[in-house]
């Protein structure tokens, strides 16, 4: 017998996210039942590249629904009691006939071949899935859009609400003969009479893409943008450039080769080349999809990347774990590119678990942030963009709670965003290697371990994170000290040796004693290949040419041989990524 | 495909078995009547339909539906035929591929009144309506376990459930299937279709150019359908075949057909082809017919394309509209036809209607060919057709 196998799958249990797919006028008059059921369908055509638009001749559909439109049935019922039959509404009528998701999802996604509506309480799904086969055995049809969708009825809602699994459930499979690397097994567990489509929805988990196509591409394009940006002037020209092959368009060789790099390591493919242009989208794509994992690599102090590897596991143990801390959130506004961990998890991952809408932003200080946050949105932030915001005496609408990550909050910025208005601001400790460990709320204040950690200490001191359900394990990047149980305070960065000429010497070391020059106002030290090499900003008031000569005769004076950074770069400002994070140069 | 049709049983407004059907299938005063006391409806007296006979209905239980109670007589009489008893269908893989509307609605209206009236009362309609499906109440009744579907497309169910109850056997999921629709009926269709505006208040008129709507009917239709090697094992006699399925939706609007009757039109030449047959062979088309403008019109436009010259006959003129066992009983009723090699005249058609171009039989017709098309539209733009072969077709 002819294996069946899944070549895309995805589930709903709200609507949030349809305008994706369809304008909202479109919709009007349908219903949140049939909206949650599309949104789902699209979303699994969409998977498998497959038009919306199109004509599907050969694609079945087949609805399971142990219940069907319970609550336009009830509607009608209303309809007649409220007013007498004479006064029946004939639109709840046709709205509440069985096969009404098959009519909804035929005329929106223009199905035109061979569709059917089964209903089977509990079994609906199970049962279903044998006229699928037999379908694909008949050579009714190349693929066949299974889905389960059920809402809860009314009556039952209320006499059994206590027991059951509440709302609207809905999943989809494409089903084929085709080989793909998912067979389809049928999962008995999750039988439920009460809400029947619980069963598909929940294998549906199983199936679905680790990413949705469209998030895989804007994790590509996020990191592209981050690359540019970062190198061209008009960052606004690289942030309004939405398609990917137009932005690698952009660069000139050498930062394309340094793209490509970049996104070998992020999307864990083997090889991209130039000559592969127009493919570089779907490759990287395909790649993360296939590989179901993403690489949140670091450039490192050393300027040499180091991989920083999430499964899908990892992912979903992170995001599982940080979602308690958002229960009253309406909708996430991000300015954090998704390629980053932190925008991964609470700009994609948290969103999609919480079914949240997602505004993206780029990270630039316009005026009109006042008119772009509302009541009730989580704004995932950085400090950096923070300090942007409070140089142009930025005030945050009332209910917003401000998420902030990648580098240390500095105590007055804190302060100064719950004195502009923020209702909430949350900082997350953490590094690429980890993603998420901790959290506070206040300046100052210990972090709280995040719930998915466990951890080993020496004295007070932590010496090693570790996952509770994933082998994800890391040494923290700072010295951090125990303040009682799961709670913890960050000391200062650790300063990881580097080898130059065989002997260990110590960048951050390096760097607080160039601080200690007068003339110098920062200064970052990290490994220039056989040498070290640093990058120097001067003071406002030293005189440039004088200070310079100053400084190349502190270093000697006060550094070893090894010590010596081989080339000084001084600049105006330390070289950082346009989120605040600091980066080669 | 060839499923072979080794029973088969039939419950409507015209009697409660095949013979009672056959004797009354070509008697011309078959009309329908008004409702009594079924369920109290405000149009009880103005729209007609057509009812299962009262000394019938006497005979449900009190604790199952009238679709089911249908569905279980259809049931009984067509393993009658096919010689068929509980105990045999035990070592086989059995199916059941049921359709209907009602019987898998939450149509308790009286249910519904108290308890949104906060009225205390027994739960229990609820508690069976949470674990019914007509199909698996079939296999309790026959105490067998086996595959299982209940069929949803609206008035397209009953000819969607003998389909892929074919199909199942002939992809080898089954040695026999059960398949057919039951529907009853119900305040709920019933007042839905009138507030539609496509109920009529007279006898409906299938193709009459004066046609102005349906009258609804109740019943069950019922095919044993058997594998070729189950039916050799146990020396059954086919008493007709299932030859070709299609199934194709409008993808057009909830409650009109396709103008072009674009998805009738896929169904028909999709089940054609699976047959291996072409128009000359075919001796009628038993036509959905509902006596609606739009039905009709789109079901017209399909035929003169596809099936020109094949005799239309319209047994809603004489069962009424059976909704999910529409297609069920006209099965039924089309083999019984090409059994006993004639053809009913659609009744109560008075005036051609030239934009359909559609004459339907308007005499009892002999026939000699041995297979016949019947075709369902549904609401949501479903359609289905399936090609029966009768007992002499080889």
């Amino acid at each position: 017998m002819n294996k069946l196998y899944v070549k895309s799958s995805a589930f709903a249990d709200k609507s949030n996210g349809i305008e994706e797919f369809y304008e909202t006028k479109k919709l009007r008059r349908v219903d949140n039942f049939i909206k949650v059921v599309l949104f789902a369908a699209a979303k699994t055509l969409y998977e498998a590249e497959i038009s919306l638009e199109s004509e599907k001749e050969d694609i079945g559909l087949i609805i399971a629904t142990g219940r069907g439109p319970v609550k336009q049935t009830c509607n009608f019922m209303d309809s007649i009691i409220d007013g007498g039959d004479v006064l029946a509404s004939p639109l709840a009528f046709s709205s509440s006939v069985h096969n009404c998701i098959e009519t909804a999802l035929s005329i929106l996604l223009n199905f035109r071949g061979s569709c059917l509506t089964v209903s089977q309480g509990g079994g609906s799904f199970e049962s279903a899935v044998n006229t699928a086969k037999s379908w694909l055995l008949s050579q009714r049809c190349k693929y066949v859009l299974l889905g389960a969708a059920d809402e809860i009825h009314p009556v039952i809602d209320k006499e059994y609400g206590h027991k059951i699994y509440g709302g609207i459930h809905a999943a989809f499979f494409l089903l084929t003969f085709e080989e793909t690397e998912n067979e389809f097994v049928f999962d008995e567990l999750f039988k439920d009479d009460f809400n029947p489509s619980i069963q598909a929805f929940e294998l549906a988990k199983k199936y679905s893409s680790f990413l949705n196509k469209k998030d895989a591409r804007r994790v590509v394009a996020d990191y592209i943008k981050t690359y540019l940006a970062g190198k061209q002037k008009d960052v606004f020209a690289v942030f309004e450039n939405q398609r990917i092959k137009d932005m690698l368009k952009e660069a000139d060789k050498s930062e394309k080769e340094k793209i490509f790099v970049g996104l070998k390591l992020l999307c864990s493919v083997n090889e991209i080349s130039d000559a592969e242009n127009k493919d570089i989208e779907s490759v990287c794509i395909e790649s993360i999809k296939k590989s179901k994992q993403i690489n949140f690599f670091t450039s490192g102090s050393t300027g040499i990347p180091k991989s920083c590897i999430h499964s899908q596991d990892m992912i979903k143990e992170e995001t599982d774990g940080v979602a308690f801390l958002f229960n009253k959130i309406k909708r996430i506004v991000s300015t954090v590119p998704s390629h980053h961990s932190y925008g991964f998890i609470f700009g994609l991952q948290v969103p999609k678990l919480m079914n949240l809408t997602v505004v993206y932003k780029p990270p630039i200080p316009f005026p009109e942030w006042n008119e772009i946050l509302q009541e009730g949105d989580l704004f995932v932030t950085f400090p950096l963009f923070l300090k942007y915001l409070i140089d142009i005496n930025f005030r945050f609408p009332k209910g917003i709670t401000v998420l902030t990550s990648t580098s240390p909050c500095p105590d007055t910025v804190f302060e100064e965003i719950y004195a502009r208005g923020a209702q909430r601001v949350i900082e997350i400790y953490g590094s690429s290697e980890t993603g998420a460990i901790g959290f506070r709320e206040s300046a100052g204040a210990p972090f709280f371990l995040l719930p998915f950690w466990n951890y080993e200490e020496r004295g007070s001191e932590i010496t090693e994170v570790f996952r509770k359900k994933t082998p994800l394990k890391s040494e923290l990047p700072d010295i951090v000290r125990t303040k009682g149980e799961r709670v913890f305070s960050v000391m200062e960065r650790k300063d990881h040796a580097v080898k130059i000429a065989g002997i260990n010497v110590y960048p951050l070391k390096i760097e607080k004693i160039l601080k200690k020059h007068t003339d110098v106002k920062d200064v970052v030290v990290r490994s220039g290949g056989d040498r070290l090499k640093a990058f120097i900003v001067l003071r406002d008031d030293a005189d440039e040419k004088t200070a310079k000569k100053s400084i190349r005769d502190y270093i000697h004076s006060v550094l070893t041989a090894h010590e010596i950074p081989k080339n000084i770069t001084f600049g105006a400002r330390l070289p950082i990524t346009p989120f605040g994070k600091k980066t080669d140069w | 495909m060839k499923t072979a049709i080794s029973g088969f049983g039939c419950v409507c407004s015209l009697g409660g078995s095949v013979e009672e059907i056959s004797r009354r299938l070509f008697d011309e005063s078959v009309k329908p009547s008004y409702l009594k006391d079924r369920f109290k409806s405000s149009f009880s007296q103005q729209y007609p339909v057509f009812q299962v006979p009262e000394d019938i209905l006497r005979q449900k239980d009190e604790y199952e539906s009238y679709s089911f109670f249908f569905l279980r007589k259809a049931l009984t009489e067509a393993m009658d035929k096919a010689g068929i008893k509980k105990s045999h269908l035990k070592q086989l893989k059995v199916g059941v591929c049921i359709g209907t509307s009602v019987d898998a609605s939450f149509n308790c209206f009286d249910f519904y009144k108290d308890w949104r009236d906060d009225i205390k009362m027994s739960l229990d309609p609820l508690d069976k309506y949470i674990k019914y499906s007509v199909s698996d109440e079939v296999l309790n009744f026959l105490g067998v376990k086996g595959l299982s579907q209940t069929v949803v497309t609206a008035c397209a169910s009953g000819t969607d459930a003998i389909g892929i109850g074919a199909q199942w056997i002939e992809n080898g999921f089954c040695d026999i299937v059960i398949a057919g629709g039951a529907d009853e009926l119900n305040l709920i269709p019933f007042t839905g279709f009138i507030k539609l505006m496509i109920a009529s208040k007279n006898h409906c008129k299938p193709f009459d150019k004066n046609r102005d709507g349906i009258n609804l009917g109740e019943g069950a239709g019922v095919f044993i359908l058997e594998s070729q090697s189950s039916l050799k094992k146990r020396n059954g006699k086919k008493m007709g075949s299932v030859l070709g399925y299609g199934n194709a939706c409008d993808g057009y609007h909830a409650t009109a057909p396709e103008p072009e009757g674009r998805g009738l039109r896929k169904a028909v030449n999709f089940a054609m082809k699976q047959a291996g047959i072409n128009k000359e062979e075919i001796s009628f088309i038993n036509a959905h017919a509902t006596g609606t403008l739009d039905n009709d019109a789109a079901e017209a436009k399909v035929f003169n394309d596809l099936l020109k010259g094949v005799p239309v006959t319209a047994t809603k003129s004489r069962t009424g509209h059976a909704l999910g066992a529409a297609g069920a009983i006209e099965a039924c009723i089309s083999l019984i036809c090409l059994n006993v090699r004639k053809v009913p005249k659609t009744n109560n058609f008075d005036t051609v209607d030239e934009k359909l171009n559609v004459i339907p039989v308007l005499a009892n017709l002999n026939i000699d060919k041995k297979i016949a098309i019947s075709d369902s539209l549904a609401f949501g733009g479903c359609n289905a057709c399936i090609i029966l072969g009768g007992k002499d077709y080889e």
